[in-house]
């Protein structure tokens, strides 16, 4: 039986998109991703750029290859609204660009100390900058460590759900990696008379090593874990079912802070500690979130988790 | 190092692919190495004393373990299944031991009863270990002598405690002579023992993890 094509009609939402079509026609069976398609083919933009909701009740219509039109309730004189997101750029290319900020400023600073602290706001007179201190050289080292294991999994392990982020936002995120992670925190570990430059401490130095090598092997795991989830190619979500996975909804953050409460016991620094706090505080709102989407997504099937992202605690 | 299984390549064709037999050798090989070590072990203990065992079978244990890092290799491209962090992380706390501790510090660790107790249990896991995978790689997985399949998922409740106290034990009494070396080593060795504590309650549910799930397939079957 040929199959009855219905028009659905469509207006632009937010600034206009030139050659933006009035109608479109498809069949109810073809699927969301080909009215992304099409629209994008007639509008000569990409698919990453649109973003279509229903005009009855503003939902979102998704770009997905087996959810059909009829399924999202769109029928013969229904009303699209195509929003225009900007430029788009791929997720791994701003990760990429993001982590490559920190993983270049920590050496750097570590090397150019004599020259950057003996220029204001610092001016330590050049006699007093010594060479680094032992804590200093291991804390550049575990922290370019971290960062080069990011650049790695972004390349090698990541599979992404989303494939592109406005382009815009590449400055935002890079600057919280490039200042803050990156800048702020470099300043002040590798500080001349700084709290980092100090000799060890017999039990805090060990136990900040060991959690920070507990805390990246933990997250290279749960991430390899997150990533045999996810065929090759799909956007497919799915639960994990292996232990730490049980513990929390979000092991990956858990790991995470166990590996940057590490950092702050190694280099003490009031800088690490701010960073911390807020790098939790962050983890533990995108954790809670994951876990309701987790409850609504999967529903009865789904395990409740009591805590989100660190037992007892968040 | 009980997390890698043997490949799913028990495939219904008749001759046994390349990757098959690749591994069929690696393991027989590992398995009979292993089994040199066990018997030097065993036979030098009461011959010589725990104090001279190193002696006879430090150099060829410390080579047999390095052999692993092909494991690391089969992880890594896939040619096995298990994961790379568990694999990575028992190959090189194991390599940590061989070259890191007793080769550097022979004088204060081999004569260790530690050692003997820790080589004992390393060799007769992997004796059991190899051997499963040379049967179920050369059967298709359905010929494992249930001895074996008894084996491995016992002995580890025994063997694994043994061979993580003699392998703390080793990394205590080198903590010493470690700080001579400067004072970064020692660190490096206080932080790995820490890294112990919650590495040996992973390792140990990992495996009563394994030991459920074959003893359930098991009754499945019966």
């Amino acid at each position: 039986m040929a199959s009855k094509t219905i028009t659905l009609s469509i207006r632009p939402r937010g600034k206009p998109i030139k050659k933006l079509p009035e109608e479109t026609a498809v069949a109810p069976e073809d699927s969301t991703e080909q009215l992304y398609k099409k629209i994008a083919a007639s509008a000569g933009t990409s698919v990453h750029r649109l973003r279509i909701t229903k005009g009855i009740d503003g939902s979102v219509v998704g770009n997905a290859k087996n959810v059909t039109i009829a399924q999202v309730d769109l029928h013969d004189k229904s009303t699209i609204y195509v929003k225009d997101l900007g430029p788009q750029l791929g997720w791994r290319f701003v990760y990429i660009i993001e982590y490559l900020g920190p993983l270049l400023i920590h050496p750097l600073v570590y090397y150019l100390r004599p020259y950057i602290f003996s220029l204001p706001p610092f001016s330590v007179p050049s006699s007093k900058i010594g060479a680094p201190s032992d804590l200093q050289t291991l804390s550049c080292a575990l922290i370019t460590l971290h960062f080069l294991k990011r650049e790695f999994e972004t390349i090698f392990v990541h599979r992404f759900s989303l494939a592109t982020m406005p382009a815009r936002n590449i400055v935002k995120n890079s600057g919280h990696y490039w200042l803050f992670s990156g800048l702020f925190l470099a300043l002040s570990i590798y500080r001349p008379t700084g709290p980092t430059d100090s000799p060890y401490s017999p039990l805090l130095t060990p136990l900040g090593i060991a959690l920070f090598f507990i805390g990246e092997l933990g997250n290279l795991w749960t991430h390899l874990t997150l990533r045999g989830l996810r065929p090759a190619g799909s956007t497919e979500r799915g639960v994990p079912q292996t232990w730490p996975f049980k513990l929390v909804t979000c092991p990956n953050y858990m790991f995470e802070a166990y590996a940057w409460t590490g950092v702050l016991l190694l280099t003490r620094s009031l800088a690490a500690a701010l960073f911390l706090v807020l790098g939790v505080g962050q983890m533990a709102v995108w954790a809670k979130k994951k876990e309701s989407r987790y409850r609504k997504e999967f529903g009865a099937n789904y395990q409740k988790k009591r805590f989100a992202m660190i037992p007892g605690l968040v | 190092m009980d997390t890698s299984k043997p490949a799913a390549s028990s495939s219904a064709a008749p001759r046994r692919s390349f990757k098959a037999q690749y591994l069929i050798l690696y393991n027989f090989v590992s398995a009979v190495l292993w089994t040199t070590v066990f018997g030097r072990v065993v036979l030098l203990v009461p011959l010589v004393g725990f104090t001279h065992v190193y002696g006879g079978v430090g150099n060829f244990a410390k080579w047999t373990q390095t052999l692993a890092l092909l494991e690391v290799v089969h992880a890594l491209f896939g040619i096995v299944r298990s994961p790379i962090t568990t694999t990575g992380m028992q190959v090189a706390s194991r390599l940590l031991l061989v070259w890191g501790i007793v080769n550097n510090f022979t004088r204060q660790t081999a004569p260790s009863v530690a050692y003997s107790t820790m080589l004992f249990a390393w060799s007769f896991t992997e004796i059991v270990r190899y051997s499963y995978f040379v049967a179920a790689l050369g059967s298709g997985g359905s010929g494992v002598p249930k001895i074996l399949t008894w084996l491995r998922y016992n002995t580890f409740y025994v063997l694994y405690p043994l061979g993580i106290l003699s392998e703390v034990t080793l990394v205590y009494k080198s903590l010493g002579p470690a700080k001579e070396w400067g004072y970064i080593y020692e660190i490096i060795l206080k932080s790995v023992l820490l890294i112990y504590i919650p590495g040996s309650y992973i390792l140990y549910s990992h495996m009563m993890a394994q030991r459920r799930k074959v003893l359930r397939g098991k009754q499945r079957q019966t």
